[in-house]
This record gives C-alpha cells, structure tokens and sequence, in this order.
C-alpha cells in the first residue's frame, strides 16, 4: 500500500469514533461509540478464532479417534465375545473421558467467542492462563512451545477474565508467528510469566523470534493500522487480528496498561501491567486443575498390552508413567543409564523370569530395584524370592491401593535419579 | 494379515491405550510416549512400522520421522494426524519421509491396509538389502 492511500486511510480510521453518534443522542442510523468498539472486539475476536481453528480441528479430531476406536472395539467384542466385560468396560470408559474433553474444547471456544459484558472481575490470571494455554496448544503444537510460569497461589486482577483471555490468546499467537517455520520446536519458546511487582500485577508475552520493525513499532496500537499498513503480510510474520488498539482498549478498561517493547537486541515482549483484586473478593473462575508440578515417571513392566493400558489409566494421572512390554527392552534401557523414579513389574514375565528381570534391575539402577511394586495374580500368589523382599506387593488394579504403594515406594527412593529424560 | 510388530508413538496415553486396545490382539503393539522414547525403543526392538503422531512437544512427529529415515530405514514409518488440513503434510509423502498418512478419527480398515502395505514395503527393502549384503564385493 503506497504511503498516501495509507496515511487517507488512517485519517479515515481516525475519524470513525467522530463520526459514531454519542451515546443518549437522536438518530437511529449512526451506531454509537460503544457499539462500534464492541463491534471491532467482535471483529477481533472471531479473527482469533478463525486463527484457531486448525489447531480447533485438531483438539477435536483427538479426541474423537478415542471415542471412536474404544465404541468399536467395545461393540466387535461384544458380538465376537473374545474379550472381558472389565476390558469392554474400561474401552467405554476411556470413550466417555474422551468426550468430557471435547467438551470442554467447546466450552472454552465458545466462552472465550462470546461478547464479555460489563464483568468487573476479579479474574484469577493463573486460570485465564491456562485456559489460553489449552486454546492455543493444538494451533502452536507444530511451530513453537509456551512455557508458562505463574505463581502456585490464585494471582486476582480487576477486569474480565474472558476480555484478558482474549488478549492474551491473541499476544500468544503473535508471538508464536513471529518466528520462521521452520526452526526447531525448542527454539521457538513463547515465554508467559504473570506475578505481583508490588502494586501492579505483571504480565508478560515474550518471543525471540522476528523483531517488530523500528519504524512500525511507534503504530502498533493505532486502530486498524495492521490492516492498513499490511502489517500482517510485511517483515514480521506477525498478525492478523483486527488491532492491538483492541487489545489495549480491554486492558484499559480493565483499569491496566498494554506496553510493547521490541528488538533489543532480538525478539519482542508485550507487558500488560494490571491492577490487583483484593484477595478478599469472590473468586469468579478456578484453575481448572492443580498447577503442574513435576511429575515422577513410573516405568510400568506388563507383557500384556492391555493389561499395560489398564496400569497406564490406573497412574498416569498421578505419575509420568512409561510402559513397555518388553523387560529385555528396558534392561537395555536401564544398562544405557535412563532412569526413573519407581517400578512397577508385573511378577507374570514371559520373556524373561521376574526374578531375573529384578536383577538385572538392581545391577543398573539399585535405587529402582528397591522403588519397585510388584503386581501379583489373585490366583498365583508371590514366589518366596518376592516375599523376602521388602517391596510391596498388589494384587489386582485396586487404584488407590497401587497409586498408595507407589508413592510410598517413592518417598523411600532417592531423591534424585541421575538422568531424566524431560517430562 | 501377518502378525506385525507396531511401535505406536504419541503425547496422549489415552491414545496409546486405545490404540493398543483395538490392535493389540492382532498385532505386537509397542508405545511411546515422546520421540526421545520412541528412538530408545527402536534401539532395542526390532519393529516393523511406526505410527507417529504429528504434534509432540519436544521432537514433532516429522523430527522423529526425518531421524528415522536416516538411523532405522528399515523400519516402516506412518504418520497419524488429527489436523484436518496440513497441505505440508501431503509433501511428506511425495518425498517418501512416510508410505501412509492417516487421519484421526481412523477407520480400522484404513489402518489395517496402511500397515499391511507398509510392513509388505518393508518386507522387500529388507530382501533387497539381504540379496546386496549376500552378493558381496565384486573380484
């Protein structure tokens, strides 16, 4: 766009406010100001969801291959009759769990493509987060990574959550496009951080990609300057949502501040600078989960594949857990230093002898041989060599009773394992 | 269909349940949880195809395929995707990084064909490789 026609039509996007008729006056064909700006959020909004929806195709498609297989599965065995009632069960459940997922895609796109109103908040920025998080995840899988880091305690702001959901979805996915495709997964990291600096709470979306042209950096903020400056086709990759202006306007309204800081020396962050609730007031919006911690990986040994499967559903909401199939396979593992913090093995080995297996364990990683469960048949009770050990033994798939062992076995181990592959 | 040995590789546990719930009986079925794992088991095991997801975090699906193709040729290498439309994607299989894309939501029939017609592929590179190592350096 040559320089004249792009200066008219800043002039023109400036003079759109002027022209909208002021609230409480006569005249029915002028929308007024407030439902311009609302509008333009619109506009802004359903660009960020129209960003979104291969990564929404995805976050769907997911889940639904799960429910899918296991319906199937469920319904071949039932007419073939080759498999358990507990095995066609535990197929229907995990179908099931894989709808409450699709579910909550649905919920938050639809929460987050609504119009916010006049809420005052508090927003709980830790849950606003991670509900970003979960929007954005599947779109940046293939092109850049976002670490998160909030503190563990509810961080309250002023403001809408879902108003500060959509700027930062929308300052996340700038931030992703602001480096080329094609670099590594690990090198393209979207940083966001959010804590309390005294009397102002802290946000912070920061990229080492692609800097923010000098000259362009001044215009971020001004209405409809991406769209006119062709930002978005231009230098940095960055942008497609009607403005920032919108952005800035939600933040403010919010009672906060917008800044952006770009290229120095790479890279850009946007800083949202928000006024803090008052603890005491109502929370309006949970986190939707515990804040992640690092999770303890738990090697699961079964021969059986979907006896594996019922052990993975049993802890993986507890552990990282990893499985194999094959004890050879992780002795191998073990001689070649991988580590993990707790065993669990199945005492029916075929391929190699449980007893065997256990020594070899404790010859590579002795701190494992003594953080290992033993799983036992209710029909074939533990050999003499198991009950001479101190280690626990579980019949069955008793939940808690497996996942109070482990973590007992657990707090006796090591601390430390000495190489960790990353969670 | 022959008895195939599969190394299924995916972030989701779920997914790894479920696909070693639907092919286990029929076939060995192996799980990774991230490329890192993947590559260990395929150091220790002999697999015939891999099925990779697309999205991981760390190594992506392409990165552990590319990697593959390189270290394990001999290996069979499939690709699983629940993004609707990739076009990169269709680029991989013209320049044979994988011999089958499949989408999730799969169809069983489609899976089975496409792990079929990979393992048969894998089959005759192995006799190739075999009849070359067998001839021996020409006097």
């Amino acid at each position: 766009v040559s320089v004249p026609i792009r200066a008219a039509l800043r002039r023109l996007a400036a003079l759109v406010p002027g022209r909208a008729r002021r609230d409480g006056e006569a005249g029915a064909h002028l929308p007024t100001r407030d439902e311009l700006a609302a509008s333009l959020r619109a506009a802004d909004r359903l660009a960020a969801v129209g960003r979104l929806s291969r990564g929404l195709s995805h976050e769907i498609n997911h889940p639904l291959a799960i429910v899918r297989a296991n319906i199937e599965f469920a319904a071949d065995e039932l007419a073939r009759g080759t498999s358990t009632v507990a095995e066609i069960r535990a197929a229907l459940e995990e179908a099931s769990a894989a709808t409450l997922r699709i579910a909550q895609v649905v919920k938050d796109l639809s929460a987050f493509a609504r119009e916010p109103g006049a809420d005052p908040g508090p927003a709980d920025l830790g849950a606003v987060i991670a509900q970003v998080v979960r929007l954005v995840h599947a779109e940046l899988a293939a092109r850049a990574c976002v670490e998160v880091r909030v503190p563990e305690a509810p961080l309250l702001v002023r403001g809408s959550a879902q108003s500060l959901a959509h700027v930062l979805s929308r300052l996340v996915l700038d931030a992703a496009s602001a480096y080329p495709p094609d670099l590594p997964l690990e090198r393209a990291v979207v940083r966001v951080s959010a804590e309390r600096r005294g009397a102002v709470v802290v946000v912070e979306v920061r990229d080492q990609g692609l800097p923010i042209p000098a000259e362009v950096l001044p215009h971020v903020f001004e209405p409809c300057f991406q769209a006119i400056a062709g930002f978005s086709s231009g230098t940095t990759g960055r942008g497609l949502g009607v403005s920032l202006s919108v952005c800035r306007d939600l933040v403010e309204a919010a009672g906060g501040a917008l800044e952006v800081e770009s290229g120095n020396p790479a890279g850009t962050t946007f800083t949202l600078r928000l006024p803090p609730a008052s603890a005491e007031a109502p929370l309006r919006l949970r986190p939707p989960t515990a804040p992640p911690r690092p999770r303890e990986r738990v090697l699961v040994v079964h021969e059986e594949p979907v006896a594996l499967a019922s052990l993975y559903r049993l802890l993986s909401d507890r552990f990282q857990v990893v499985p194999h199939t094959s004890p050879t396979h992780v002795l191998s593992l073990l001689g070649a230093g991988e580590r993990f913090d707790a065993l669990v093995c199945d005492l029916a080995l075929r391929e190699v002898e449980a007893r065997a297996f256990h020594g070899g364990v404790r010859r590579s990683a002795p701190e494992l041989a003594s953080a290992t469960v033993f799983l036992e048949a209710p029909s074939a009770p533990a050999p003499e060599w198991v009950r001479a050990l101190p280690n626990p033994r579980v019949a069955g798939t008793s939940r808690r009773e497996l996942v109070d062992a482990v973590t007992r076995r657990l707090a006796r181990a090591d601390p430390a394992p000495a190489a960790r592959t990353p969670a | 269909m022959p008895h195939v040995t599969l190394l299924v590789v995916d972030d989701d546990p779920a997914l790894l349940r479920t696909f070693a719930r639907t092919f286990g009986k029929r076939h060995e079925v192996l799980a990774a949880e991230s490329g890192a794992d993947a590559l260990h088991v395929l150091r220790a095991r002999a697999i015939d195809v891999a099925l990779v997801d697309y999205a991981m975090p760390a190594m992506s699906g392409v990165d552990l395929l590319r990697r593959m193709a390189v270290i394990h040729p001999d290996v069979g290498r499939v690709l699983l995707t629940a993004y609707a439309d990739l076009p990169e994607l269709a680029e991989l299989k013209g320049a044979q990084l994988v011999s089958a894309i499949l989408a999730k939501p799969w169809d069983v029939a489609e899976v089975d064909a496409a792990i079929a017609r990979t393992f048969q592929l894998v089959t005759m590179r192995r006799a190739v490789r075999d009849m070359r190592s067998g001839v021996g350096p020409v006097e």
